[in-house]
């Protein structure tokens, strides 16, 4: 019991760096149709931003106003930034490709993506990074008899918070029916009054924001950081987008957190190293049998 | 900005080349010349020549993705997989059991070959992005599966060391050597494609790529294709892993991510989708840019990653992409090496055509008369709304039958149901006196039954010619054996198919404008070569779907004058239309459908007059 309330609270931790990413990816892909593969990297140069912070000049700020000061003035500058990334890789690197149809921008986003992440390896190096202990808080505390870090709750805490807030920003504000709107049908949105291009800022800003923050969080849960990360988690953070069905807001967050759990549980007991083969198998036998993911609609195409 | 318009066409006619055929031919012996000479340019060491060597590495396994992703217009994000596959298996049995290279790399290629049809057999009914995840997914299962060393054969991250080289009478061991091993075969596979590219099989694979449903609904059999571009894209991926596995003596998990793979990508994309010498510059790039770059060692993926975009802004449509062939071209192909032939095969070719009837003036006598498509208590409904809600309807051959009724009727639906894109969920469908319903469309256009679409579906970068050679495709018989070596029977065909499709444009008024792409005709031709399209299939009965929306008045009256004529030449023709004035003047009869049902049937002036009709066109007056 022990160890299944630890696998589920990791996997739940890991599930929420996931569902943060997917959300980024859901948001554009209802609104764009595109899959943003530089957004595995952008959450990566959060973690990176993240660690320069903490070690610098937020690292000064922990000193006079303590540890989680410190985090959260780190998780505001990296958060605002990495949404500016976000809003300067639409315009750089989708918005000129728009005319030249899907296939190019499938492209222009896989350059976009090896661009960011070879400009983490340049600025960072190709060595991985660790955040010092000194800048990350240590306190323990037990739940129901497991031992965990008031870190990792924390963590959580916040997470669901951002998903909260991001479904009721969706859900039930004027500017989230225009996003939703947006996402059925961009040209019938165009005609009754949304702004479009307002929409797509947003959500380019909105999911790389998170994805940002997740990538600073994912960096002080495991301390760890290399500048090739985004690839793997931007990989799993799409799975977890199609799990829950793409275009699916609340999708992709019951996506990403249950692929977190099964991930746990799948190398809590049977096996670490093919836990990653399952994960894919378990997309593609949804893609095969509901290819709309456990919340997604289905769309019938017009003969 | 006139000017910007008149480039932009110029752009689509030409597609977008720039290169003069001659010029293009010329470049291309430069090029394989450069090929040949160039281990013996003074200054070129073994460095250079190793690059030579990833070149061809590069351009092989860019010419496989280009099959499935520039021919028939599937993503494939994990086309590293099957290169994988193909270097292990190499790797393994050569090891294990010293089986030499070169039998091995048949075997790698079979191997890659068959597990790319058992692993997309399942998925390959799945559209764009979700496809593109699914091969994302199995590139991925593939390198951690390599990693987890499952008994032992993967050698785990280490990978597998201690791979022989290929001894073809002496061993094959220095960087020259190698490089003519790769360029070789890239010979033998260029040539191979380029002829493949100009058969039945590579126009088949461009109809999916332009439009699925049309290519299904005209007689290509989608999913064979697709299955067939991928085994046949995995298999070269699987030789060029073989050959990269014996170079470099031993093979690991590292060379094959998704990394990779996206470079892979880059490369058929970079070099102009769907094109040959567009793939081989795309990999000449991709390999020497590094190299260019090697000063700025750190910066240089960064650089990259820049070039792709800028690239994909600037010229979206990459380096060098296909131009499609004029009908000149492509009967020069056929015939060029047996000139003695040529007019011998061009009269076949006529008379055999001649004696086919739909071409012939008047059909044959048993051909009038008589039923020749009933439905009988048709149903389909969609969640709660029944589209067709048990109708029956009977066309006569030789006659044209008009459908029509408000819309949402159910019109459109009920020939979705004749052209098996739909299945009934109760009734029966019979054609010529067979039962069709639930078969597959490619099965029901054999059995003769060709369509238009309502909002217009021809083949926008192809030639015109091209478009109605898809009418032809299911009359074809050419497999790829015969297509690469031109085989005797396979040149007949063509030739056949080439007359035949050139008739069918005339027949509609398009007889000049055979090399013209589709997507530079005006509307109302569009029309017309979906008719001829329809035509080519050589059907019993043309299912038209409101072929006279988008016309004007004079342009109405000629498609009229044209359906009348066909009916002459022994089609028969089902059509929905909202033109009543066409109705009038073209059929023979009318069957007026609401809500699903029928609601009245008989000559146009008698059912005009019925209230039932009025009443849903005009409603009552009673509201």
């Amino acid at each position: 019991m022990k160890t299944f309330i630890e696998q589920l609270v990791n996997g739940l931790t890991v599930g929420s760096f996931y569902a943060l990413v997917a959300l980024g990816y859901s948001m554009v892909y209802g609104v764009m149709k595109l899959i943003n593969f530089a957004h595995g990297d952008l959450f990566a140069l959060g973690a990176f931003l993240g660690y320069s912070l903490l070690t610098g000049a937020a690292g000064k700020i922990s000193e006079t106003i303590g540890l989680w000061g410190g985090i959260a003035f780190a998780a505001f500058v990296v958060s605002a930034s990495i949404a500016l990334a976000g809003i300067l890789v639409e315009r750089i690197a989708y918005r000129p490709v728009y005319p030249s149809g899907r296939l190019s921008l499938v492209v222009s986003a896989l350059g976009m993506a090896i661009f960011i992440q070879n400009g983490i390896m340049a600025i960072w190096g190709a060595r991985p990074q660790a955040f010092p202990a000194s800048v990350v808080p240590s306190a323990r505390i037990a739940v129901m008899g497991a031992p965990m870090t008031v870190l990792q709750l924390t963590i959580l805490g916040i997470s669901f918070l951002l998903m909260l807030i991001i479904w009721f920003i969706i859900e039930k504000t004027p500017f989230g029916a225009a996003i939703r709107a947006a996402a059925q049908d961009r040209e019938t949105a165009t005609l009754v009054g949304i702004d479009v291009r307002k929409v797509i800022i947003f959500v380019f800003a909105l999911g790389p924001g998170l994805g940002g923050m997740a990538g600073l969080m994912n960096g002080l849960y495991y301390r760890a950081i290399s500048f090739n990360m985004g690839w793997n988690y931007g990989l799993k953070a799409f799975t977890a987008t199609i799990l829950g069905g793409i275009g699916n807001i609340p999708g992709a967050m019951l996506g990403g957190l249950l692929l977190g759990i099964v991930e746990s549980l799948l190398s809590g007991y049977v096996s670490g190293a093919w836990k990653d083969v399952f994960v894919f198998m378990m997309l593609i036998a949804v893609l095969i049998f509901k290819p709309t993911g456990i919340l997604g609609e289905k769309v019938a195409e017009k003969v | 900005m006139s000017i910007t318009r008149s480039l932009l066409d110029r752009i689509k006619l030409g597609s977008g080349s720039g290169l003069s055929p001659s010029l293009g031919k010329k470049l291309s012996y430069a090029a394989i010349v450069l090929i040949l000479v160039f281990p013996f340019i003074p200054f070129i060491d073994n460095y250079w020549i190793d690059i030579g060597f990833y070149f061809g590495i590069y351009a092989l396994l860019g010419l496989s993705l280009n099959i499935v992703l520039g021919e028939v217009g599937l993503f494939d994000l994990g086309h590293t997989g099957f290169y994988a596959i193909g270097a292990y298996t190499t790797a393994i049995l050569n090891t294990h059991f010293h089986i030499p290279i070169l039998i091995l790399l048949p075997v790698s290629a079979i191997i890659a070959g068959l597990f790319a049809w058992l692993v997309t057999s399942p998925v390959i009914h799945l559209k764009g992005d979700y496809l593109c995840i699914v091969t994302i997914g199995i590139g991925e299962i593939v390198r951690l599966t390599m990693i987890n060393n499952p008994l032992g054969l993967t050698g785990g991250p280490n990978g597998i060391n201690g791979i022989d080289t290929p001894v073809f009478f002496f061993p094959i061991i220095s960087s020259r050597q190698f490089y003519y091993l790769i360029w070789i075969v890239m010979g033998f596979v260029t040539f191979g494609l380029l002829r493949l590219q100009r058969s039945r099989i590579g126009r088949a694979w461009n109809f999916i790529r332009e439009d699925e449903t049309a290519a299904e609904a005209l007689g290509v059999d989608v999913r064979h294709y697709k299955l067939g571009a991928f085994i046949l894209g995995a298999a070269l991926a699987g030789i060029a892993g073989n050959i990269y596995a014996s170079k470099q003596m031993s093979v690991s998990p590292e060379s094959f991510t998704f990394m990779e793979s996206s470079l892979l990508f880059c490369i058929v994309l970079l070099g102009g989708l769907g094109s040959i010498p567009g793939t081989m510059l795309g990999a000449l790039v991709i390999t020497v840019f590094p190299e260019v770059f090697r000063p700025f060692a750190k910066y240089r993926l960064m650089f990259f990653g820049l070039a792709l975009l800028f690239m994909m802004i600037f010229r979206p449509a990459g380096i060098l992409p296909r131009k499609r062939d004029s009908l000149e071209t492509l009967l020069k192909a056929i015939s060029g090496k047996r000139k003695g032939r040529k007019e011998q095969a061009a009269e076949a070719g006529a008379e055999k055509s001649l004696t086919h009837p739909s071409v012939q003036p008047v059909p044959p006598a048993n051909k009038r008369g008589g039923m020749l498509l009933s439905v009988r208590d048709a149903h389909l409904s969609f969640g709660g709304v029944m589209a067709v809600a048990g109708i029956d309807v009977e066309v006569e051959r030789g006659k044209i039958t008009a459908l029509i009724g408000p819309n949402g009727a159910g019109k459109t639906t009920l020939f979705n149901l004749i052209t098996g894109i739909y299945k009934p969920q109760k009734g029966s469908i019979s054609f010529n006196g067979e039962e069709i319903s639930g078969q597959i469309p490619h099965r029901i256009v054999q059995k003769g039954i060709a369509r238009t679409f309502q909002n217009i579906r021809i083949f926008p970068t192809l030639t015109c010619l091209e478009n109605v050679l898809c009418g032809q495709h299911c009359h074809g018989k050419a497999g790829y054996a015969a297509s690469i070596f031109h085989l005797p029977y396979q040149q007949e065909e063509e030739q056949a198919m080439f007359d035949s499709a050139k008739r069918c444009l005339e027949r509609v008024g398009l007889g000049d404008s055979l090399d013209l792409l589709a997507s530079s005709l005006p509307y109302g031709k569009r029309r017309y070569l979906e008719i001829a399209r329809a035509l080519a299939v050589k059907p019993d009965l043309i299912v038209l779907d409101e072929p006279s929306s988008g016309l004007n008045d004079a342009e109405t009256d000629e498609l009229a004058d044209l359906l009348i004529d066909l009916v002459r030449d022994g089609y028969s023709i089902l059509l929905i239309e909202h033109d009543m004035h066409l109705v009038d003047k073209v059929s023979d009869h009318v069957i007026v459908m609401q809500s699903g049902k029928k609601i009245a049937e008989g000559e146009m002036c008698v059912v005009r007059e019925n209230p039932k009709v009025i009443e849903a066109y005009l409603g009552t007056d009673e509201d």
